[in-house]
């Protein structure tokens, strides 16, 4: 493990530019397929507990015939002070070096303090084990660990994506380059409205756009320092 | 693009090559992929495979995640120049049409009478023998109805119709023919059109819902990001103009309200003013044209038609005629009128009147694709199927062969087309599920799914990009590609074809032809070299050649109120259907991460409602939720109510897509079919349905029902206390 | 020297009246025997259903993964403050008129803390991996976090179950050594074994003492900790209306507030069952009642005074619950919580004629622990459906499953205290002889 990746340590962030957003929502598929999100059906949707990792907020603003909508993909902050970790009795959730917000599954007990200290409402549970009707479940990913009754689960910056990504680079004995890595929704997202990246590396587009005075962070008074930063919709 | 994703699927072209070939033919239902060992299968190793998006017309090119046997993920193929590496929320769930559990499995003969929807398995060689004998107990000619399909198959399918004396028809509910019409009349060429919105300063749309489904919603989306944000110092301003917001019109600066049909009109009246602003400066016969059509109807007129006042007019004008490079696209609700192509002319004429002017034209004309230059395949809009019944004498009715369309359901019943399947002397099916139109069928012999089959699909694009399709997983069930399926019946009827064995050979014979006029090696292997590395990239596409010929606005006809059906002091309010983002005209039904995908706009889950706005509401006494009955002159429907601040006071929506009778599990039984309510008006000039056209009343029943919402969710009766938010 | 004599002969009565509950038992004992443990039965089916299914049983939903479990758990522990505070802050105060109170209110503290254990395990997600929640080394040296306030909680309640536990058993010794030689059959050998040898002599009696005079004032210093400390849980936390620093001082007082109406219930029916009016007099339910009274002032107090911060900072999403409370969705339950706890108690218990009136001094406490319950839910579910992303507000109301869970585990309680009269003398009897000897020496 004496390679380049380890002189120098990560910050993986990202940038939504809620100019660009559409509220075209195929960042919202490519999550599910990408991360192996349960399908709830209308019946647990209908108790609002179809599971999101990445979900379109959507706003309406004045009244007919002056209405103005507002799109904001919400996905977990990724909060450097995450209000879901201390409260968490048993370190399932828990902050990694690169600065993810981790969630250890198998060691979840599920007692949901984590879900009500979000402030965003990112994180989902688990209230029953999942199914896929076969042969769907053909199409899990294997790179990514199906979820049981009983357990939080949430954004994970495609973790797996990250892994995948320093391994090659490893593999070359080089960096990880601004690009290489790109989680499922970003991967997809037709307008480029999520860009993703390592802050500690300041020329990385995330880095450059995070940089732009259009930027903000979400609920920023709460002072979680989120990872995400939004960049305001002109108009 | 990241080189580590190139090596991948560098390997994945060898694999193509090496394994799948076989491998398409292999016997079906080896889904241990260990117990067949295969050099290309490494457990824990993914191969990345390039192929095209099947979804819908538009041709993305993709990348499917196979591992182990089983495909995984389907990314966007980043070097295709239509979807440049994104993907829509439909591509992305296509991979619930290749394991969707509700898949038609082997042939299936029906049992019973038509429509009862009882089938019996049969064989390959069963069905394809009472196929063959089907067509040779042919009394009047047959016909094939298809969604419209390019390259090879359409070649294929159109002169296998010719070689039986049928007709080879396109289908799809969302054929924008009524723009291609109006593209003809107003750029004056006949090429397809294509809007650069990536660099326009001004983006004028009536009511196209380009971020959604028209003609390349994630080409269009990544031209709306370059508009936006893409450019370091422009930042395109982009005004919408319908009677009900769309997703596509919720991103825009400014969203005006419409009375439906009457966009053309709004439209007379920009170019009306542009071109009195310019009396002194714009002159020849060229400007007499313009003026003639746009002076055909008073702004008094226009103002009282829309709604809108004189000023947003004028503005409007001004903004058009200001900018550097500006645009103007019609469709979505402007076009589903009874003047659906003039509108579309008027709108479009916009762009050629500005480019006359001397603005930068982003409107070009671009090469169209045809796959029999010998000959034009006709389009099976509703007025074709009133002709058809009309003619055709009851006694022996045709063979009616259905691919890739779903009329029963996406055309309204008022229109002949269950007559036109009653008359028919034999249905058959090739759809890969069961749905309204195959439940009709007397045999079913399904197609692959796409990610299972071998095919090219051409854009019409600057690029005029030729996408390859290739089986990225062994076929799951026994099923045959539809192109095999014809092969074999033409050698059973003796038809030429000879000469190509599978769909697939023949595939490689017009690739061959097309290859070769491009630059390659002289070895005698050119063409697997040149094959292989096709396959990899995912196709062929050339620089993009920018602007067609220069725009002649030449309408053939003046303008045309739009007209409604149903008396305005029995019915109101004017229905508008508008087809669902996600699920589409209902293709998208059977996909249950689309059902759960909550709608952008109301955040509505697997399930229909009514979109009426809030004033109106309370002048009618209903609130979010309440169970109304919509009612057409032709039929009444139920669902429940959401109030919508974006939508005009005197029209009424719901979303198209649900109250599938059919199609599997997820669909059958949910929600209810709008298209049900619609008159059989029609667009004057193309004859396609004109489905804004048609006037709604609506009543209380009292009744109250489960609408499932991302944004609040909904609570059991038991639940006393309610959540409203102030 | 007559009046010593008549003391002496009430000796003898003391044992008999207060030994006459373990002697004897009606069929109508046994017959609320049997409905009890029936629907407890009922209660754990439900559980035993929720687990095997899935806890999704529950209504919970983002944004409340928290509900009617939590808020039965804050109840119980807070309803064993009964004991801890009436016989501990009494044996401080050195008030004679607890000597027939103490050991009924000590075992509703001691029962109270049992159910309120359970609520923990009916809460948790997967309560299969209930052990993770427990410091046990393991070669993965993965320990539970010390800085989540639920582990504080956990470590709490363990440390006063523990603690009240031994402050029961302390003054049952003697009386223990009394069962030992009064009643014979199967208990005998146990009241051997827990009497610990005792023979009261001078010797013995001073060590009980002494113990007694220490653990008293530790335990309640551990009372207070214990609901501050459940009362952290929300006021650490970030979400709206939670997160105040009013938390554990309100809990501590609402704790008190419930457990002495629950002494007053418990006080009441065993006078009745059985005929203890000699011992418990209407005095009793007057001093009771005078506790009330300034409960009731200071949770009022404290409510008012986070309501004010609140409203008049104006913070919205603080006020989007507050307005929800007041005036919103869950008026109803708030004002009928505050009638419960506020009104009623006041309207009545600040007259004197009513407070030397048993039944009503009674019923008010049913009230106020209704109420009680009621606010316990309020202080959960209120805050959490009104998240800061309005987008995701939501609501929620229990299952079947959950009010199952409840009503068993509230059956439980009873059962058990049922069964404990048959085994400890409800009221001490040492206790009640050595006031009937310090009245008549100093001559009351
Ligand atoms: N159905 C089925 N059952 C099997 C097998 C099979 O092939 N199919 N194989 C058998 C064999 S050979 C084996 S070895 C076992 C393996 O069985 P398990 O040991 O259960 O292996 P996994 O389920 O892969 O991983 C267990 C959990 O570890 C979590 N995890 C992943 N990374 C980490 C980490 O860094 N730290 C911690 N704490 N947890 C992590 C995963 O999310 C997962 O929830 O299964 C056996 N059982
Ligand atoms: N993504 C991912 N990869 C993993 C793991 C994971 O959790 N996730 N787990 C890792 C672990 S712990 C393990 S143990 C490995 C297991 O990985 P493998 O060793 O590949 O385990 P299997 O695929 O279960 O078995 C291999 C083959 O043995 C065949 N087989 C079954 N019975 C017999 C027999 O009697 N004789 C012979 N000759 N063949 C037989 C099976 O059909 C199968 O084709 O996977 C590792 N790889
Ligand atoms: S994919 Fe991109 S544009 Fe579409 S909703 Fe997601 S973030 Fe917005
Ligand atoms: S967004 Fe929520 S879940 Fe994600 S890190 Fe922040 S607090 Fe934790
Ligand atoms: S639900 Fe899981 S992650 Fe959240 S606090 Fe409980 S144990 Fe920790
Ligand atoms: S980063 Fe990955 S896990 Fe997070 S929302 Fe995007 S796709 Fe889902
Ligand atoms: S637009 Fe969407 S559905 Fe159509 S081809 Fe492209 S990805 Fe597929």
């Amino acid at each position: 493990m004496t390679d380049v990746n380890q002189k120098k340590s990560h910050k993986w962030e990202m940038v939504i530019d809620l100019d660009r957003c559409t509220g075209c929502e195929a960042c919202v598929v490519a999550c599910h397929a990408e991360n192996n999100i349960r399908i709830s059906g209308e019946d647990e949707a209908a108790q609002g507990r179809a599971i999101n990792w990445i979900r379109i907020e959507r706003y309406w603003e004045g009244e007919y015939p002056n209405v103005q909508t507002r799109f904001m993909p919400v996905l977990c902050q990724h909060c450097d002070d995450a209000p879901c970790e201390p409260v968490c009795p048993v370190y399932a959730s828990y902050h990694t070096p690169e600065g993810l917000n981790a969630q250890v599954y198998n060691r979840c007990v599920g007692v949901r303090y984590c879900g009500n200290n979000c402030p965003y409402t990112a994180r989902q549970f688990n209230w029953f084990d999942p199914h896929w009707d076969s042969p769907l479940e053909e199409q899990l990913n294997p790179d990514v660990t199906v979820r049981q009754n009983g357990i939080m689960e949430k954004c994970t910056f495609c973790v797996q994506r990250i892994r995948v990504g320093k391994e090659q680079a490893e593999k070359e004995g080089r960096p990880v380059r601004d690009g290489d890595i790109i989680p499922a929704c970003v991967q997809t997202c037709p307008t480029s409205a999520l860009v993703f990246g390592d802050r500690h590396d300041p020329e990385s587009r995330v880095s450059q756009l995070a940089r732009q005075d259009r930027a903000f962070h979400l609920l920023e008074s709460q002072g979680t320092h989120p990872a995400i930063t939004y960049l305001k919709r002109i108009t | 693009m990241d080189l580590g994703r190139r090596t991948l699927f560098k390997l994945a072209g060898v694999a193509t090559a090496g394994s799948l070939i076989p491998g398409c033919q292999k016997e079906v239902n080896r889904l241990v992929p260990y117990l067949l060992p295969d050099e290309q299968i490494v457990p824990g190793v993914a191969n990345w495979y390039a192929s095209l998006c099947g979804e819908c017309a538009a041709g993305c090119g993709i990348l499917v995640r196979v591992m182990e046997g089983r495909a995984k993920k389907i990314e966007g193929n980043p070097d295709h120049p239509v979807n440049q590496g994104k993907l829509c929320a439909k591509g992305q769930a296509s991979l619930q049409s290749l394991y969707n559990p509700d898949r038609l499995r082997h042939p299936f003969q029906r049992e019973g009478p038509r429509g009862a929807g009882r089938f019996v398995p049969l064989t390959w060689e069963e069905g394809l023998q009472r196929l063959a004998q089907v067509l040779l107990d042919r009394r009047v000619p047959p016909m094939m109805v298809t969604r419209p399909v390019s390259g090879t198959l359409a070649r294929l399918l159109s002169e296998f119709m010719d070689s039986i004396g049928g007709t080879l028809y396109f289908y799809a509910p969302d054929a924008e023919l009524p723009l291609h019409a109006a593209w003809r009349e107003s750029m004056g060429c006949d090429g397809a059109p294509f809007y650069d919105l990536a660099h326009t300063d001004y983006l004028l749309s009536f009511g196209a819902p380009f971020l959604e489904h028209w003609l390349s919603p994630v080409a269009m989306g990544i031209a709306f990001g370059q508009m936006r944000q893409g450019r370091a110092t422009v930042r395109g301003r982009y005004v919408h103009i319908e009677p009900r917001m769309s997703v596509t019109g919720a991103n825009a600066d400014q969203w005006l309200p419409i009375r439906p049909g009457s966009e053309g009109m709004l439209a007379l009246g920009i170019g009306q003013l542009i071109l009195d602003a310019h009396r002194s400066t714009l002159h020849g016969q060229e400007f007499e044209r313009f003026r003639r059509f746009y002076g055909s109807v008073r702004l008094e007129d226009i103002e009282r038609a829309t709604g809108l006042s004189r000023d947003v007019i004028v503005r409007l004008a001004q903004d058009f005629d200001a900018a550097r490079a500006p645009v103007a696209i019609g469709g979505g609700s402007a076009c589903s009128q009874t003047n659906g192509t003039l509108s579309l002319i008027a709108i479009n004429g916009l762009n050629a009147l500005a480019s006359s002017m001397g603005r930068e034209s982003l409107a070009h004309g671009v090469r169209r694709h045809d796959p029999r230059p010998d000959r034009l395949i006709p389009w099976l809009t509703e007025r074709t199927v009133f002709e058809l019944v009309e003619k055709q004498d009851t006694g022996a009715g045709s063979v009616l062969l259905l691919y890739g369309c779903n009329p029963l359901f996406t055309m309204p019943p008022s229109v002949p087309i269950k007559t036109l399947f009653e008359q028919a002397s034999s249905v058959v099916s090739f759809s890969s599920f069961l749905d309204e139109s195959s439940e009709y069928a007397d045999l079913l012999l399904p197609d692959r799914d796409p990610l299972e089959s071998w095919g090219d699909h051409v854009v019409e694009n600057p690029a005029q990009t030729m996408g390859l399709s290739q089986p990225v997983v062994p076929p799951l069930y026994e099923t045959q590609q539809i192109g095999d399926t014809i092969l074999e019946l033409s050698r059973r009827l003796n038809l030429g074809h000879g000469q190509a064995q599978t769909f697939y050979d023949l595939l490689r014979e017009r690739w061959k032809t097309v290859l070769a006029d491009q630059p390659h090696a002289k070895a005698d292997d050119w063409f697997e070299q040149v094959w292989i590395a096709r396959l990899q990239e995912g196709g062929l596409w050339r620089e993009r050649s920018r602007a067609g010929p220069p725009a002649i606005f030449a309408p053939s006809r003046g303008f045309e109120q739009a007209c409604f059906v149903g008396e305005e002091h029995d019915y109101p309010f004017i229905f508008h259907p508008y087809p669902s983002m996600l699920l589409g005209h209902g293709e998208g039904a059977n996909r249950p991460w689309l059902q759960e995908l909550p709608d952008a706009l109301t955040t509505v889950v697997w399930g229909s409602w009514v979109e009426v706005n809030p004033r109106t509401a309370k002048d009618l006494g209903i609130t979010h939720g309440d169970v109304v009955r919509v009612i057409s002159p032709f039929a009444t429907l139920t669902a429940s109510t959401i109030l919508f601040p974006g939508i005009h006071p005197d029209v009424v929506a719901m979303p198209l897509g649900q109250g599938h009778a059919s199609y599997g599990r997820y669909a059958k039984n949910r929600g209810v079919n709008p298209a049900e309510l619609l008159a059989p008006a029609l667009d004057s000039m193309t004859g396609t349905l004109a489905a804004g056209a048609t006037r709604v009343r609506i009543e209380r029943t009292g009744e109250k029902r489960r609408l499932v919402t991302l944004e609040r969710p909904t609570m059991e009766p038991s639940d006393l206390i309610a959540i409203d938010r102030r | 020297m007559a009046d010593d004599r008549t003391a002496w002969k009430e000796m003898s009565s003391i044992n008999r009246d207060l030994l006459a509950p373990l002697q004897s038992a009606t069929p109508a004992y046994f017959l609320l025997l049997i409905v009890l443990g029936a629907i407890v039965a009922l209660g754990a089916g439900a559980w035993y259903y929720q687990v095997d299914t899935g806890i999704g049983q529950t209504n919970l939903h983002p944004p409340i993964f928290w509900g009617v479990y939590i808020a039965s758990f804050i109840f119980w522990v807070g309803a064993s403050h009964s004991g801890t505070f009436i016989s501990g802050v009494l044996r401080l105060s050195k008030a004679e008129w607890r000597r027939p109170v103490t050991r009924i209110a000590e075992l509703m503290t001691f029962i109270s803390l049992m159910i309120a254990t359970l609520f923990v395990f009916f809460h948790l997600g997967r309560v299969w991996r209930w052990y993770y929640l427990m410091p046990y080394p393991n070669q993965r040296e993965l320990w539970p976090n010390f800085r989540s306030p639920l582990m504080w909680d956990a470590i709490a309640v363990f440390t006063y179950a523990t603690s009240s536990t031994i402050y029961l058993y302390l003054p049952l010794i003697p009386d223990f050594a009394l069962l030992r030689e009064r009643i014979g059959g199967w208990r005998k050998p146990l009241y051997r074994v827990l009497s610990l040898g005792w023979t009261g002599t001078q010797n013995q009696w001073q060590v009980l003492e002494t113990a007694l005079r220490i653990i008293t004032p530790l335990i309640v210093m551990v009372m207070v900790s214990v609901h501050s400390i459940v009362g952290w849980d929300f006021g650490v936390s970030l979400v709206p209306a939670w997160h105040s620093t009013i938390f554990a001082p309100y809990f501590v007082v609402g704790a008190v507030h419930s457990g002495v109406g629950l002494v007053a219930i418990g006080l009441y029916v065993l006078r009745k069952i059985y005929r203890l009016e000699r011992y418990i007099e209407s005095e009793h339910f007057d001093k009771i009642g005078k506790l009330l009274v300034v409960t009731t002032l200071v949770l009022a107090y404290l409510y008012f005074a986070e309501l004010l911060t609140i409203w008049y900072a104006k913070s919205p999403d603080h006020m989007w619950v507050v307005d929800a409370l007041l005036i919103g969705p869950f008026a109803v339950p708030f004002w009928f919580m505050a009638i419960c706890i506020y009104f009623i108690p006041l309207a009545t218990l600040t007259n004197p004629a009513f407070r030397r009136w048993p039944l009503g001094v009674m019923l008010v406490g049913v009230f106020i622990n209704i109420g009680m319950y009621i606010e316990r839910v309020l202080i959960l579910v209120p805050p959490l459906s009104y998240p800061r992303l309005p987008f995701n507000w939501g609501s929620y109301f229990p299952s079947w499953v959950e009010m199952t869970i409840i009503v068993g585990s509230l059956a439980l309680a009873v059962l058990l205290y049922a069964l404990a009269v048959k085994f400890v003398p409800v009221i001490s009897i040492w206790e009640e002889k050595e006031g009937l000897v310090h009245g008549t020496r100093h001559g009351t």
